[in-house]
């Protein structure tokens, strides 16, 4: 890679929003917004309208939305929507070729509306209010779908809007939609509960726990590889459902790009950009802003005839990078490079042995000074005990001899388990037992890497480390317990085709319990209880297909997990269920009726504000008027009142604001119901669930929704 | 009389829209039995049909709206995509030192401008308003649908008080009947327009256009696009609307309407064309025909159209004064002193008929009676530019230089953007041999008008003075 062009614009740039398209048809443009007041600049070299400014800065086209721009993109939303069309339409007689010319048109999130514009025309192709928020959003081919979608992603929700504005996809996310992105026709979802959604059509085939809210997200076009960026700075690749390599940085990852040779480009905060290989992470490129970096794209900006990365600085700096010429087909530098690899692999075997023996050499000169070492033959044992008070769990760790451990570590390797990612534990009085509480935030299957140091007397100076891994339960915020738990007014039902035997296998591994789950004449029972306190019991009976599962609990999420872990344990690919959630249901018909006051609040509100708004600008004008006439005490008058009137409007505000984001809350609770009560079901039951609940929730049908939480289907 | 004669008597009023006596006799029930339904929603109906205006015609923009923010997009957009920047704009290259008759009045078929915003914020609860709004009386009709349409139409049209108005369209359309009732989406889309809601305004009318396709819906979708400065959007809808509705004479008078803003004559022509094919009496329509046959100096056609407009019985001071001003160009001179006697007759504001006298006066060499009738244009509108500048002449050849001069100077001060009275004061600084003030006069003749030859050859002719000095 080398830098091939720089410009400045000599703008501020918002970071992360800008986009590259073909707004004319022929010549790539770069699109970035600026500004808090919805202002985007439209970069384009080639346009031959355009005079150059004085200052030696490029021309650049400004675009006014007024209100805050929160995503930007561009793409050939309606493949009709040709060069020659546009030309006619603005009175300009059309090419021959003109007709094949797609043109791109632009893609603006302003917080709570999506709006598609078509740059050329000077038109929009449609304006639609999303009152769900626009954090996200992404032109996207779907299989399934013909036309390319807008996809949006808002609080909990997932929407997408074909050319005419009609919604063809929706779906539910757990938590604010950060980032989505195509991936071979599928779609990828990046929300702020550390999750990775994948769904094909309406179905999600894979959900992915990341260690913290996702940000970025891009496909890397073969086979089912994407990329992934994290808030905490982590940047990684996923093949489906497995992670291939992840790195970690202190930056905040701002742009995320799979170039044209299918490597990954990350630009951080910083001002830095690397790119990395996508088979294994290594570097093989870096360069760095002064400023911040705004994003990254892919274009030919330059019309050289091969696509460009192009990295654009928040201070408008615009960097084009080419790819360097390697001859990749040569056998010479195929040898070069095995010889490289070679020699790197003997590098890390000699920092291996040097870091070795320099350990051996600060161990001790005398081996025979048993005071300090520990008899060889001593073995780390590792329990889990019942939680002390106030919820977790307790690792025990204890020695077999007498020796003491004065020390614990727990590291978390995948990270949001712990608010850090480690736990350390050392007493003042070190025994040969040591116990650790764990509260784990989540409840995620990580694996913990434990280190213990073990010392042969309390106060000894040197320590032996043990390394032990520790694998945690799924459910590791529930802990067994042997009597039985209040029973919780919910419950979901559901079948299994399995034994009970199995379930109880499950159950046993699936939880923290110190003894396994037995079966008593083909039934099992079990209690938990959480770290907060609350009730988990789960009953499992024979019947004559298999075996009827019973969860009872008073939250519905954890009922969905439980529900989606068992269905991914026992192999299980359709699966529907019938529950109960009393209080859940409560509160849902509770939050419908809050969202439909709300709603029509927020009418009375605007139509207020804008009424408010119309007196200020006829107040202006007639205060001004009277100054210009002289006539000081109407003017007075008139400045007075209008006084009054801006400070009703900034107390409508105020209200308009509040009321706003009452409703977002509810939408976002309601959102969340429904992708639980989805995850209640597997497959088919899973997908219709949430299409259903999207009408039920556009009539709404409070009926309809609280009928697909119980049973899956709307008629009841 | 008993009450239902009198109803009944209110409403043969109505019918023959003699909206004053419907409207007092509804007041007399009204003071007898003031619950009367029957009474309210004649009476409603009266006060609205009286204040109605079309208002599916774009709206000038009031002084407050040029002050707030700009709702287009494009600060810069490409030719022929706005029309605030339309494509060329037409200079008519008038070579003349006399301003040419001005005015050929636009006639539409407007009754009324709609209220800007100001007006509509400002105006107090009139006088003949009965319902008291403020105690949200009219609520407890929104389930009767015929009494909640009359009154939501009184609140827009008469009290303009669109707040109300939207209150009223938010509860009717809280039942679920009238749900898919197009009508109120429509009443709601047009108080979001009033108040300058325009997405609102465009949502609203989408869904109401999906309900019942109307070409009200189709009008009122194309004049939201137009105030957010996106012509060709509004084109679309239009369009669309005309392959589904081809039989509707508005919607092609409304893409035509948008042509013509666009400066794209041509097509604005074959639309109102075609609307007059659909629609043989549509006024608009046969006046922009007229004016531009009269602007492309054909006035025997645009004759023809006035004729048609005479005789459909359209009367008023603009279409005599255009029609005067054809004759006078077809050389009928009589006839056109004949038409502008009668314009006066029905004017209010008569400067410009006199104006165009004046001008008739300057033809036929009687520049006493030019003289006089620019005084009187002159005194019935001070800022008449061109009449000042057309005296500056007149007197010139009176010889009278100092009061032509200050006749020019006066000119300038009240149009700027007139080229003519600064070419006039410069040739006649050139003539009187003041070359620096005829050069800075002539300069600014060229920075308003670049492509009037004769300034620029004044302007050589100094440069070589100069040059020469």
């Amino acid at each position: 890679m080398e830098v091939s062009y720089k410009v400045r614009l000599e703008k501020q740039l918002e970071a992360g929003l800008c986009a590259v398209g073909r707004f004319d048809g022929n010549h790539p443009a770069v699109a970035c917004a600026a500004g808090a007041c919805g202002q985007v600049l439209l970069y384009d070299p080639h346009d031959e309208l355009q005079v150059t400014t004085t200052s030696g800065a490029p021309p650049l086209r400004t675009l006014n939305f007024n209100k805050t721009i929160t995503a930007l993109d561009a793409g050939p939303l309606d493949p009709a929507r040709t060069r020659a069309q546009a030309k006619t339409t603005r009175g300009v007689t059309p090419d021959e070729n003109d007709d094949k010319v797609v043109r791109d048109v632009l893609l603006v999130g302003l917080g709570s509306a999506l709006m598609v514009y078509d740059v050329d025309l000077n038109s929009d192709i449609f304006y639609r209010e999303c009152p769900d928020g626009v954090f996200s959003c992404r032109f996207c081919t779907l299989q399934g779908t013909e036309q390319p979608l807008a996809v949006v992603g808002g609080n909990c929700s997932v929407v997408g809007f074909g050319w005419q504005g009609t919604e063809l996809f929706w779906n539910v996310a757990g938590d604010d939609v950060r980032c989505v992105a195509p991936c071979e026709g599928d779609l990828l979802v990046g929300s702020d509960d550390y999750e990775i959604r994948i769904f094909r059509k309406e179905e999600s085939i894979y959900e992915i726990s990341e260690a913290d809210k996702v940000v970025a997200l891009c496909s890397l076009g073969k086979r089912g590889r994407f990329a992934f960026g994290l808030a905490n700075g982590t940047v990684g690749v996923y093949k489906n459902n497995e992670r291939r390599w992840r790195v970690k940085s202190k930056n905040a990852l701002v742009a995320l790009l799979a170039t044209q040779t299918r490597d990954v480009a990350a630009g951080w905060s910083s001002g830095a950009v690397t790119l990395r290989s996508a088979s294994n992470g290594q570097v093989l490129y870096r360069d760095t802003f002064d400023a911040p970096l705004c994003s990254l794209v892919c274009a030919d900006l330059k019309l050289s005839g091969s696509v460009q990365l192009i990295a654009v600085g928040v201070d408008g700096e615009v960097r084009g990078y080419l790819p360097a010429v390697v001859e990749r087909d040569t056998s010479k530098a195929e040898d070069d490079l095995r010889r490289k690899r070679e020699i790197e692999q003997l590098q890390a075997e000699k920092r291996r042995l040097v870091g070795e023996l320099r350990a051996l050499e600060d161990q001790p000169q005398t081996p025979s000074d048993d005071a300090q070492g520990i008899p060889g033959d001593t073995q780390i044992s590792l329990d889990v005990a019942a939680p002390v008070h106030g919820g977790g769990f307790e690792l025990i760790v204890a020695t077999s001899n007498e020796t003491y451990v004065v020390g614990a570590v727990v590291l978390d390797t995948d990270g949001g388990l712990f608010d850090g990612e480690t736990l350390s534990c050392a007493p003042a009085r070190p025994t040969d037992k040591l116990g650790i509480i764990v509260r784990p935030k989540k409840n995620f299957p990580a694996s913990l890497k434990l280190q213990i140091h073990v010392a042969a007397r309390p106060m000894s100076t040197s320590i032996h480390v043990y390394e032990v891994d520790y694998k945690l339960p799924k459910f590791c915020r529930f802990y067994r317990v042997a009597e039985e738990v209040a029973q919780p007014s919910s419950w979901v039902k559901f079948d299994v085709p399995t034994n009970v035997q199995r379930v109880a296998q499950y159950l046993t591994q699936a939880f923290v319990s110190t003894e396994a789950v037995e079966t008593e004449d083909n039934q099992v029972k079990a209690y938990y209880v959480g770290l907060d306190g609350s009730p988990l019991r789960v009953e499992a009976t024979k019947d004559t297909t298999g075996t009827q599962v019973r969860v009872s609990t008073n939250d519905l999420a954890t009922a969905a997990e439980v529900v989606q872990d068992i269905s991914t344990a026992l192999d299980v690919h359709e699966l529907e269920s019938e529950a109960s959630f009393p209080d859940e249901s409560r509160r849902l018909k509770e939050t419908l009726e809050k969202v439909s006051t709300h709603n029509s609040i927020r009418v009375r509100l605007t139509a207020e504000m804008a009424d408010g708004s119309s007196r200020v600008k006829a107040l202006v004008l007639k205060a001004e008027d009277a100054r210009l006439m002289a006539d000081m005490p109407r003017m007075m008058r008139n400045y007075d009142e209008l006084m009054r009137v801006n400070e009703g409007l900034i107390a409508e505000y105020n209200k308009r604001a509040t009321n706003h984001e009452a409703l977002l809350a509810a939408l976002k609770q309601v959102n969340q119901v429904v992708q639980r009560a989805s995850q209640l079901r597997v497959g088919k039951a899973k997908a219709r669930v949430v299409a259903d609940a999207r009408r039920a929730i556009k009539k709404g049908d409070a009926a309809a929704l609280l009928s697909l939480i119980a049973t899956g289907r709307t008629g009841g | 009389m008993t009450s239902s004669d009198l109803l009944w008597m209110a409403l043969m009023h109505f019918r023959r829209r003699e909206h004053d006596q419907c409207t007092a006799i509804c007041t007399e029930i009204l003071r007898t039995q003031p619950k009367s339904q029957a009474a309210i929603f004649v009476k409603c109906r009266a006060l609205s049909s009286k204040t109605w205006i079309d208002d599916t015609e774009l709206e000038r923009t009031g002084d407050t709206d040029l002050m707030s923010e700009d709702i287009a997009v494009s600060v810069m957009p490409r030719p022929g995509t706005s029309i605030a920047h339309p494509t060329s704009s037409s200079m008519s290259g008038v070579v003349n030192q006399y301003v040419r008759p001005v005015s050929v009045c636009r006639i539409t078929s407007q009754s009324g401008v709609s209220p800007t915003l100001q007006n509509v914020t400002m105006a107090a609860t009139s006088e003949g308003s009965y319902l008291d709004i403020t105690n949200l009386e009219f609520l407890e009709f929104a389930h009767q649908t015929a009494m909640a349409k009359a009154i939501c139409d009184y609140l827009i049209y008469f009290v303009r008080n669109i707040k109300q108005a939207l209150r009223l369209c938010e509860e009717v359309l809280k039942k679920k009947t009238s749900l898919e009732d197009w009508w109120w989406k429509c009443r709601f889309a047009k108080c979001y327009y009033r108040l300058g809601l325009y997405r609102d305004a465009e949502y609203q009318l989408i869904c109401s256009l999906q309900n019942q396709n109307m070409a009200l819906n189709v009008l009122g979708l194309s004049k939201v696009y137009m105030r957010l400065d996106q012509p060709n959007t509004a084109l679309k809808v239009l369009q669309k609307g005309i392959e589904k509705m081809p039989e509707e004479s508005h919607l092609k008078i409304g893409v035509a309407r948008i042509y013509e803003m666009m400066y794209a004559t041509c097509r604005s022509l074959l639309f109102y064309k075609n609307a007059l094919v659909l629609d043989a009496s549509n006024i608009e329509a046969l006046a922009c025909l007229a004016a531009n046959y009269f602007y492309e100096h054909q006035p025997e056609l645009s004759l023809r159209y006035y004729r048609r407009l005479l005789q459909m019985g359209v009367s008023g001071p603009e279409i005599w004064n255009n029609i005067g001003l054809c004759c006078f160009y077809s050389s009928q001179l009589d006839m056109a002193l004949d038409c502008f006697d009668r314009s006066l007759r029905f004017a209010d504001d008569a400067a410009d008929v006199w104006y165009n006298i004046g001008h008739l006066g300057i033809s036929m060499g009687d520049f006493h009676m030019a003289h006089q009738s620019f005084k009187i244009a002159l005194s019935l509108n001070q800022s008449n530019a061109e009449a000042l500048c057309n005296l500056g002449v007149l007197s010139l050849y009176a010889r009278n230089i100092k009061i032509a001069r200050s006749y020019f100077i006066s000119a300038k001060e009240v149009a700027p953007t007139l080229f003519q009275p600064h070419y006039n004061g410069a040739l006649l600084a050139y003539k009187l041999g003041n070359l620096q003030d005829s050069f800075a006069m002539v300069s600014s003749a060229l920075r308003v008008n670049k492509a009037h030859v004769d300034s620029r050859e004044l302007k050589n002719n100094l440069e070589w003075h100069i040059r020469a000095l």
